[in-house]
């Protein structure tokens, strides 16, 4: 059923909460050794920029291989064939997957994701040619949907689980929209079946070797749950499947402005209780969107007024939760857990968002030549 | 967790004092929103300075630009004085506590440095002609000022005033734009800065100065100096000669991640190298009547790319040890 060793999976997952433990001086170094020695594991656990490398380079490996033989045989104008073609690289790639995965014990080390994404993409092409790409449009996401699950329960992939996911709620969306009550009850089977995809997921807990894909499903649920109930989002989604514009007042309004504004408070209060920072962090992106939804259809102030009222409270706000959040408070706290990581990045984003901007374009090298595009006195 | 604790419970190799702790520790422990509270107040900043920005070129004739200088400039000595105020002495170490609002304040002024300066240039001009010194000097400011208050963003700030004024805009996205005139002097001058930013942090490395400093400046030297180099391959002459100096390069960052262990470099040094490889065979040898040689030409060079990245520690000769 996996294709990795499941053994393995966990123990890597463990080794992170020994190393936590012995960080927190819960555990002695000799008994770290011994805890580590006690969850052993042999993958192939390269440095995060040689996995990029890999992925990248095994990628365009894969593409022109297949474009060797695609160009050999000179297929392209058959559908059937070159149907045929696909499906089988599809299956030679899953081959060479399942080969390295066991000789080179590669676990999620770029080149199994290369493989395993290709595969899929082969295989969807590949069965749609055979259909001479021409089927009803709900049938691609129930099509592609059918061929991720497979994948996902073998190799429990984070992005694939994202894909079926997407997919999932793509066909529903589709399909409910064939049926005249489909179209008016659509919001409600979102948050229906969004609910339900999280309580499922949530249900079926300790499984680490599918920790990563739960955890995306459940996020994207959340995000789903709260868009396909914003009033925002129904309105304009309404109006645009009824071919209305501008978008017109929605029946039911007052129940979809209450979902706007509850739900994001919900996953705030839940988030913080049952420790899910995925949760958390949805409230959040749940409230700004919120004010904007709001924003949208009454307009309370100017932009520039919005902007400099709002961005000030949000600085206080959050100056005084990194004050008051010091001592860890309702299971949340404002210290970092892991510091340098993230904090190489965020010096690069400062340059970006700061950067020097005195010179944009009005300063070439070579002293006096102050020519070119901007020079027209704006400094 | 706690099967796992069970399992070392069995085999006595923590006590059950000890896991009970742990059980504690695991309750109790809170979730951190330091990234979600930092990234409110990034946003927040950009709103208020974008809200602000409008209100004021909104109502600047009743305003008066020498009032609004006046507070620009007072906002920045406040800032500035915040964080002098709340510095932590000189190291050359890493900073661990310094506080959030002294680290805010600190960006907040070279910011407004950055505003108060673009804007007597352009009411007053101030600077006249003499554009190179309204760059040099924040370049000299912020690189003081990051060293002073061991600030990483304000190094980054530092770099690219540094960029400018050499004629390069070096902020990361924009670096790929910088080359769109493409001058001789440009462009050399590009690949010895980027040289001069990697030496910098090899130097603050290998001397322990600021070694958290590294990173930044390799991102930064390596980007410019490589995107430089290929830009010299693409669009002058002597391209043999421009090749093998960014092979040379690549290998210099190869060799870097065998001394210190750091891949970065390595697969920017790979990516670059193979690029500007790719572009030289292709220049010189015409595949438009063998275009199998072409796709074999990928699929064996991407093949020994990802040979190489997979066995790159037995190759390089770093000895096995698993990073986690």
């Amino acid at each position: 059923m996996k294709a990795y060793n499941e053994t393995w999976v966990e123990n890597l997952a463990n080794k992170l909460s020994f190393i936590e433990w012995f960080k927190k001086g819960l555990i002695s170094q000799a008994e770290l050794e011994k805890c580590n020695e006690e969850v052993a594991e042999d993958f192939y656990d390269p440095n995060w920029f040689i996995k990029i490398g890999l992925f990248l380079f095994t990628g365009i490996a894969i593409s022109f291989s297949s474009g060797i033989f695609l160009a050999l045989l000179g297929v392209g104008s058959d559908n059937i064939t070159m149907g045929v073609f696909l499906v089988i690289f599809s299956v030679l790639a899953v081959i060479v997957l399942e080969h390295f995965i066991k000789r080179n014990k590669l676990y999620r080390s770029g080149i199994d994701n290369a493989l395993l994404y290709s595969a899929i993409g082969f295989l969807f092409t590949g069965i749609l040619s055979f259909f001479n790409f021409d089927l009803i449009d709900y049938l691609y996401p129930l099509l592609f949907l059918v061929m991720l699950i497979p994948a996902l329960i073998r190799y429990a992939d984070p992005l694939v689980s994202f894909g079926a996911f997407v997919s999932f709620f793509f066909f529903i969306f589709l399909f409910s929209n064939t049926f005249s009550w489909g179209k008016t009850l659509l919001p409600f089977i979102m948050m229906t079946l969004s609910a339900a995809a999280y309580f499922i997921s949530k249900s079926q807990k300790k499984i680490i070797y599918y920790a990563d894909a739960q955890f995306v499903i459940e996020t994207m649920a959340l995000a789903v749950f709260y868009l396909s109930g914003n009033y925002f989002v129904v309105r304009e989604a309404n109006a645009l499947l009824n071919n209305q514009s501008p978008s017109v007042e929605i029946p039911f309004s007052v129940i979809f402005w209450i979902f706007t504004f509850l739900v994001p408070f919900i996953y705030l209060y839940l988030g913080a209780r049952k420790k899910q920072r995925n949760a958390i962090i949805m409230g959040l992106l749940g409230i700004g969107f919120s004010v904007f939804t709001y924003r949208s259809y009454y307009s309370v102030m100017p932009i520039e007024w919005a902007l400099t009222v709002g961005g000030a409270i949000l600085i206080g706000v959050s100056v005084f939760c990194i004050k008051y959040f010091k001592t860890p408070k309702f299971n949340l706290s404002s210290e970092a857990e892991e510091l340098g990581k993230l904090q190489k990045l965020e010096t690069i984003l400062v340059a970006q968002a700061f950067q020097t901007k005195t010179s944009d374009d009005t300063f070439k090298f070579g002293g006096g030549d102050a020519g070119g595009a901007g020079a027209d006195g704006k400094y | 967790m706690h099967t796992l604790l069970d399992r070392l419970l069995e085999k006595n190799i923590i006590s059950s004092e000890k896991a009970s702790q742990i059980i504690a520790y695991e309750n109790q422990k809170p979730v951190s929103i330091f990234w979600e509270l930092r990234s409110l107040l990034y946003l927040g900043i950009s709103c208020l300075g974008g809200g602000l920005g409008i209100l004021i070129y909104q109502n600047i004739d009743s305003i008066g630009h020498s009032v609004l200088i006046g507070f620009i400039a007072i906002f920045c000595l406040v800032c500035f004085w915040y964080s002098y105020k709340h510095r932590t002495p000189f190291t050359w170490e890493e900073v661990k506590s310094a506080s959030f609002l002294s680290e805010y304040s600190l960006l907040g002024a070279c910011v407004l440095f950055l505003v108060l300066e673009g804007y007597l240039q352009y009411q007053y001009n101030f600077f006249g002609e003499r554009y190179g010194l309204a760059t040099f000097i924040p370049a000299v400011l912020f690189f003081g000022v990051s060293y002073f208050f061991d600030h990483r963003g304000i190094l980054s700030m530092a770099i690219t005033a540094a960029g400018s004024w050499l004629g390069l805009s070096i902020a990361p996205i924009s670096l790929f734009k910088t080359f769109d005139i493409i001058t001789n002097d440009l462009v050399y001058t590009g690949i010895a800065f980027g040289v001069l930013l990697v030496l910098i942090g090899w130097l603050s490395e290998w001397k322990d100065k600021k070694k958290h400093f590294a990173f930044t400046y390799y991102f930064f030297g390596a980007n410019v100096a490589f995107i430089s180099t290929l830009t010299a391959l693409f669009s002058f002459d002597w391209k043999f000669i421009h090749l093998l100096l960014l092979l040379a390069m690549s290998a210099v960052a190869i060799f870097h991640a065998r001394q210190t262990k750091s891949y970065l470099l390595l697969l920017m040094g790979i990516i670059y190298g193979y690029i500007g490889f790719t572009y030289y065979v292709f220049s010189n040898f015409n595949f438009d009547q063998y275009l199998f040689f072409s796709f074999f030409y990928f699929m064996i060079s991407c093949g020994a790319v990802v040979y190489f990245l997979f066995n790159v520690k037995s190759i390089l000769g770093i000895s096995k040890s698993k990073n986690v």
